[in-house]
């Protein structure tokens, strides 16, 4: 064996003459031909809109996912593969505002939608939520990090000010091994501390009417109070904190 | 078509992105074959996995017509391509808060963008086809409890069945070819209504069991239907009949306190898997019976406990209440009139509700 080869060449040739393989009258690979033979693999052109700009795929399966369009043809990787069914959040992209699992959207079915990967909050300048990520969750391996923060925008552009509750139920589909759920908390308080409180509208998405600003002193009408404590479960300070607690549920 | 439609090569595309229910239809009769996609949840986790290789799509998400809530003369009609999202909204969570229930225990916010009712319902299998890898169909047993109809459009005209005849008896969706599930007619009925799941994990998960119930006030009948544990939901009407006997429906309220292990026990005699249905997937085939029996009975004790409580409860917990409320008013006017300050001394994020 010479230094040049990584593998004998006598050895190849002496594999390929052994019975087992000589008995075989076709080649291993012919199984995986005719199975994809028999399939009618249909492809289309289309164009997606992809974070502010139309891009062309020519010659995609018409099975293909927005995450593979997004990963494989346009070279959007930030949008991770994790499942594929779903299960793990890894994948969320914001389509017309609504985040959503890219590995279950046809990405035929993504035509004509605002799509918007991670990478546009995050290069060349992080965004707020990406700076607070990195400082809070910067410990984990971050794989799960590019959909919690699309999942964390999304939050923050229907509700300014998420309680701690609301922020774990949005993510409770994105599994993060590395981390506890804290950390994300921790970085969606910092990044609600930073924004100036009559909140700007630059998050994409729907826009929401902004939230009234509510009386703080008045003391709730007894019902109210009743329901408050029924939906919430716990007691708090302000009248603003329950009040803001039933505005995190759709 | 906004940024370019779908085009195949010699101008033949394997895709339609239909704008109204016609071309849907239309669609549906030039591709014959072609998968239905409208969410795409259920249909790319096979796709993803290998299981499924569509040969053509139609994709019905933008029709318009499939999509939304009307609220008509003694009716709500839910259109099948309502996204679970919707379906929690709070106009929904207030005629029908079991659906908004159900559809908040699917998966995640991410998935529930864009996975449909319809999805939901007709997942998993077609009739006499095979079987999938794991329909849940969690919004099933509410739309049976609230005895919906189910509205079926093919190109030769309406179809409109009881959500429980849309299923064959080897529990796959009964939809013949080149027809859409359009709508869901739901009847109005004014009382209150519980959901209950039991999934292989605390959190969104595949449902061992699930559990739906609806009073209604005004006849005074009580429907519930379990699902989850085969492939169709099944209504136990023995149950709703029992309890429609022990319910004190002037209050509402349920004045023996031992009715509710009862009921529990009469709706885990319905946890029957005909031969035919077999399991509700492989993720929760597994599970033992006995667990299974014990999951729908503190469904069950639970729903009707939230939905109908025992007499006097309410009262009690509307009192409660009141002296919380006058206690923490009182506190508030004492710190006042000594002239201390009102916050407490904790910062803002704390105060609300944030760590």
């Amino acid at each position: 064996m010479t230094a040049g080869e990584p593998w004998p060449a006598a050895d190849v040739a002496g594999e390929a003459e052994t019975e087992d393989t000589a008995a075989l009258d076709f080649a291993p690979t012919d199984f995986v031909a005719a199975d994809f033979a028999a399939v009618d693999f249909a492809t289309v052109d289309f164009e997606l809109a992809v974070n502010g700009t139309a891009q062309p795929v020519a010659g995609a399966w018409i099975g293909e996912s927005l995450l593979f369009a997004l990963r494989e043809r346009l070279g959007l990787v930030a949008a991770k593969d994790g499942c594929g069914e779903g299960e793990c959040g890894a994948c969320t992209v914001l389509m017309d505002g609504q985040p959503t699992a890219a590995c279950l959207v046809p990405a035929v079915a993504a035509v004509g939608r605002d799509v918007r990967t991670p990478e546009i909050y995050a290069v060349p300048r992080p965004d707020a939520v990406a700076a607070a990520l990195a400082v809070h969750a910067g410990t984990g391996c971050g794989y799960c990090l590019p959909g919690v923060g699309m999942e964390l925008r999304a939050l923050l552009a229907r509700n300014p000010k998420p309680s701690a509750p609301a922020v774990r139920e949005a993510l409770s589909g994105h599994r993060c091994r590395c981390l506890p759920a804290e950390c994300f908390v921790d970085a969606i308080g910092e990044v609600v501390a930073q924004l100036p409180e009559p909140r700007k509208p630059e998050q994409p998405g729907p826009q929401l009417p902004a939230q009234k600003t509510r009386p703080a002193p008045a003391p709730p009408a007894p019902p109210a109070a009743a329901q408050r404590l029924d939906e919430s479960g716990s007691w708090s300070w302000q009248t603003a904190a329950g009040a803001s607690e039933a505005a995190d549920r759709p | 078509m906004p940024g370019g439609g779908p085009q195949g090569p010699g101008g033949r595309s394997a895709v339609a992105l239909p704008g109204s229910l016609d071309e849907a239809l239309h669609a549906l009769d030039e591709l014959p074959g072609a998968t239905v996609v409208a969410g795409g949840t259920e249909v790319m986790t096979e796709v993803n996995a290998g299981r499924l290789w569509p040969s053509a799509l139609v994709v019905i998400d933008r029709v318009d017509e499939l999509r939304g809530v009307w609220f008509v003369d003694g009716e709500i009609v839910i259109g099948a391509a309502t996204t679970c999202a919707d379906l929690m909204h709070a106009d929904v969570r207030g005629v029908l808060p079991a659906l908004a229930q159900a559809a908040r225990s699917i998966a995640s916010p991410g998935v529930r963008s864009r996975a449909t009712l319809g999805g939901n319902l007709l997942a998993g299998k077609a009739a006499e086809g095979e079987t999938s890898a794991a329909p849940a169909r969690d919004l099933l047993p509410v739309l049976v409890a609230l005895r919906a109809v189910a509205v079926c459009r093919a190109a030769s005209g309406w179809r409109q069945v009881p959500i429980a005849e849309l299923y064959a008896r080897d529990g796959g969706a009964d939809l013949r070819p080149g027809e859409l599930l359009t709508a869901l007619r739901v009847p109005v009925s004014g009382g209150p209504q519980g959901f209950m799941k039991v999934g292989t994990r605390a959190g969104s998960a595949r449902p061992v069991v699930t559990f739906a119930l609806a009073a209604d006030l005004t006849n005074r009948t009580v429907t519930c239907a379990i699902g989850g544990f085969s492939p169709a939901a099944v209504r136990v009407d023995h149950a709703g009949q029992w309890l429609s006997e022990h319910v004190d429906w002037t209050s509402g309220a349920i004045p023996d306190p031992t009715t509710y292990p009862m009921f529990a026990r009469l709706v885990a005699e319905g946890l029957v898997v005909p031969r035919t249905a077999g399991p509700a997937g492989w993720t929760t085939a597994a599970i033992p019976e006995d667990f299974r029996r014990e999951a729908v009975e503190v469904c069950a004790r639970r729903a009707l406990v939230r939905a109908l409580p025992p007499s006097g409860w309410l009262e009690q917990v509307r009192e409660y209440q009141q002296r919380a409320e006058f206690l923490r008013h009182r506190a508030a006017v004492d710190r006042a009139e000594r002239g201390l300050p009102k916050e407490p001394p904790v910062p803002e994020t704390t105060r609300t509700g944030m760590r």
